[in-house]
Parts: C-alpha cells; structure tokens; sequence
C-alpha cells in the first residue's frame, strides 16, 4: 500500500507540474508536423506596388532613399543590396522590398511572427539552448516517470490485469507495426 | 519518501523554468549571434572571387562577409549570404537542427564559415517533374529550390526570390554546377 500511495502522489504531482510543458510541447507538435503545408513560425504577407520607373544606375542608397520615399515608409534601412541585373533588395525590420528599377514594380515582403505559436516552438525545438536544454532532459524524464507509474495507478480489471494491458499493448504495437512498415 | 517531499519539488522546476524564460529573452538580443563554431578564419574571401575560381577553392575551407539576403523560412537549414555591391551571392547550408538561422536574419551583416563545394546537379531535367506547391505563388519560398536537380518553375518570376539563392539550382539553370559551402558556423552582426 505504501508504494501505491507513492506511485498515485508522485503521478499526480508530476501531472500538475508537467502540465504547462505539455500543453507547449503538444501545441508545438501540432504546428510543426505540418511544415509541409505551412510555416508554423512566420506569417508572410506579400503584396505588389507601382512606383515608376526608377534610374538604373547610381548609389544603391541615394535609390533606396528614393524608393522609400515614394512608397512613404520613413525608416531608415536594414542594409540594401544590389541585385543585377537591374534589381536592388531593401531590407527594413521584418520587412524585405524587391526593387525592379526599369518597371518600378516592388515586391513587399512583411514577416511577423506567429503570436504564441512562434515562442511554443522556439522552446519545443530547444532554439533557446543552454539552460533550456537541461530543462527539457528534466520534463522529458519527468514524462518517463508519469508513464511508468501510470500503469501502475489502477489495480484490477481496469488495469494492468485487464483492459489496461490491451490498451498498453496497443499503444507499444502502433508505432513498432509503423517502424516494421518502413524499414 | 512521501506525497509531500514531491510536492517540494515543484518551486525549483518553476525556478528553473523562470531561468530558461530569462536565457531565451536574453537569446533575442541585437548582439551579434554566432551560431554553430563562429568564424575563424581572420581573411574572408569575395564571393566574387569564390564563384569565379570555384575549382581552386573546392573543398577548402572559407569565410564569407556580405548581407543575409535569404534564410530557410521553415527550418533554418540554409542562408544566402550576399556582396551587397555585387549581387553576388552563395548560400551556407547547415544541417538540419543542428544551426537554425533566424528568418530575423535577413538584412543583417554576417560573416559565415565552411567548406566550399562545387555540386554537380546530375540532370536538369530530373526536377521536371517535381511538383512544387507553391508553383506560381508570388514571394514563393520552394522546399525543394536548394535540391539537386530541382527545375524551379519560378524562375524569372517577379517576386520569385530566385536572388536570394544564388547558389541553387534555380539561379543557374544555364549551368549543371552549385556552389555552397557547408557551413560550420557564422556570425551575425
């Protein structure tokens, strides 16, 4: 009795404290395993714009200056780039614009980050490194632990001696009848 | 051991979670980042210089200076770095997971390090028949630009950032070379 109470205390604290880190890394998950379909990170607006004809030669950032005046965007540029043939690429804060000089057609390209989802998956990837990395060892072991003494939980026919055991083999035969597929 | 010495457990895992919060907001700085093993070498050579005498530098190791004028959106797995004056471009391909360049990149001064490499794409037509889903999309950021092979149904397109990837296929279908170097790490400023 004494190691079930241990097993049911240690199970639901663990639950508790796992929760936050669940919910981060099951959201994450959702979101990056469709990378093939979208970009979980960023959202990416691109539009069109006219703004005639513009010199073919000359500093690239008495041109950027030009540009930005005509499209009305007073901010001072990230850094501009020469793109030949005939091509310049200002770059602002999460924003890009790709200049046609001769047609004066600009591509804007404005990226923002997905609220929530963008820091859910900068942890769930472990981008942040350093202490992050040693947290996640920590919740990883801690999902260890809620496995294993969740089986243990119920005693009986709705556990490891009954319908526990089929549903624990189900769950280990799902993914080893994937592996058994591929390999 | 009982219920209540777990219970204890709980303030240092929230401290510990509280000190990971401080180390990726401190991660988002304007500081220069390195990523992977920075740079090394003191002398970076023009990309210029790089594309023009390829076989020279295949295989060796190199450092780039220029402008990030394009990052892998959905992994982070590649960049292209830039000679603003140039155009000239080459991109630094890491593995996967391993370096992750930030898409907050872009713009950015950055010197990168690695071996350069001279990919010979087997056959053009091999990417005839991939089917890019964003075929046609303006601004559209193809997986499968950087893969050998690869026909980029974009090319030429406004909008398209062929530009940003120099050192793929797409910016060379008249050639069956790529140039790119494996990147060990770089340094954005």
């Amino acid at each position: 009795m004494r190691f079930q109470k241990l097993i049911v205390a240690t199970h639901r604290d663990l639950g508790y404290l796992c929760f936050g880190l669940t919910v981060i890394y099951a959201v994450s998950g959702l979101a990056v395993n469709h990378l093939e379909h979208w970009n979980p990170n960023y959202a990416t607006r691109t539009t069109r714009v006219q703004i005639g004809s513009l010199p073919q030669a000359g500093d690239r950032a008495t041109l950027a200056t030009a540009i930005l005046d005509r499209m009305g965007i007073d901010e001072a540029p990230r850094s501009v780039v020469n793109m030949p043939p005939g091509g310049l690429m200002i770059f602002l804060e999460g924003r890009t614009l790709t200049v046609t000089l001769d047609t004066g057609t600009v591509v804007d390209e404005q990226v923002r980050e997905r609220p929530i989802l963008y820091q859910f998956n900068h942890l769930h990837l472990n981008r942040a490194k350093g202490l992050w990395t040693w947290l996640a060892d920590a919740y990883a072991l801690a999902l260890l632990i809620l496995a294993l003494t969740g089986i243990f939980i119920i005693r009986g026919k709705k556990g490891l001696g009954g319908r526990g055991r089929w549903l624990m083999a189900a769950g280990v035969a799902l993914p080893a009848l994937v592996l058994l597929a591929k390999l | 051991m009982n219920a209540n010495r777990i219970v204890i457990a709980a303030p240092a895992f929230g401290l510990l979670f509280l000190a990971s919060l401080v180390s990726v907001a401190a991660a988002d700085t304007t500081e220069p980042a390195t990523y992977g093993a920075g740079v090394t070498l003191e002398k970076a050579t023009p990309i210029g210089t790089l594309l023009g005498e390829a076989e020279e530098y295949s295989g060796k190791k190199v450092r780039v200076d220029g402008v990030v004028t394009a990052v892998c959106e959905k992994r982070g797995c590649w960049m292209q770095v830039t000679d603003p004056d140039s155009g000239e471009g080459i991109r630094i391909k890491v593995d996967d997971g391993v370096i992750v360049f930030p898409l907050s990149a872009k713009g950015h001064k950055a010197s990168a390090e690695g071996v350069f490499e001279i990919v010979q794409v087997p056959d053009k037509a091999a990417g005839a028949g991939h089917d890019c889903p964003n075929k046609g999309k303006e601004g559209h950021d193809c997986p499968n630009k950087g893969k050998e092979g690869h026909d980029c149904p974009n090319k030429g397109k406004e909008g398209h950032d062929c530009a940003g990837h120099a050192g793929s296929p797409c910016a060379h279908h008249a050639q069956d070379k790529v140039y790119l170097i494996r990147g060990t790490g770089a340094v954005v400023y």
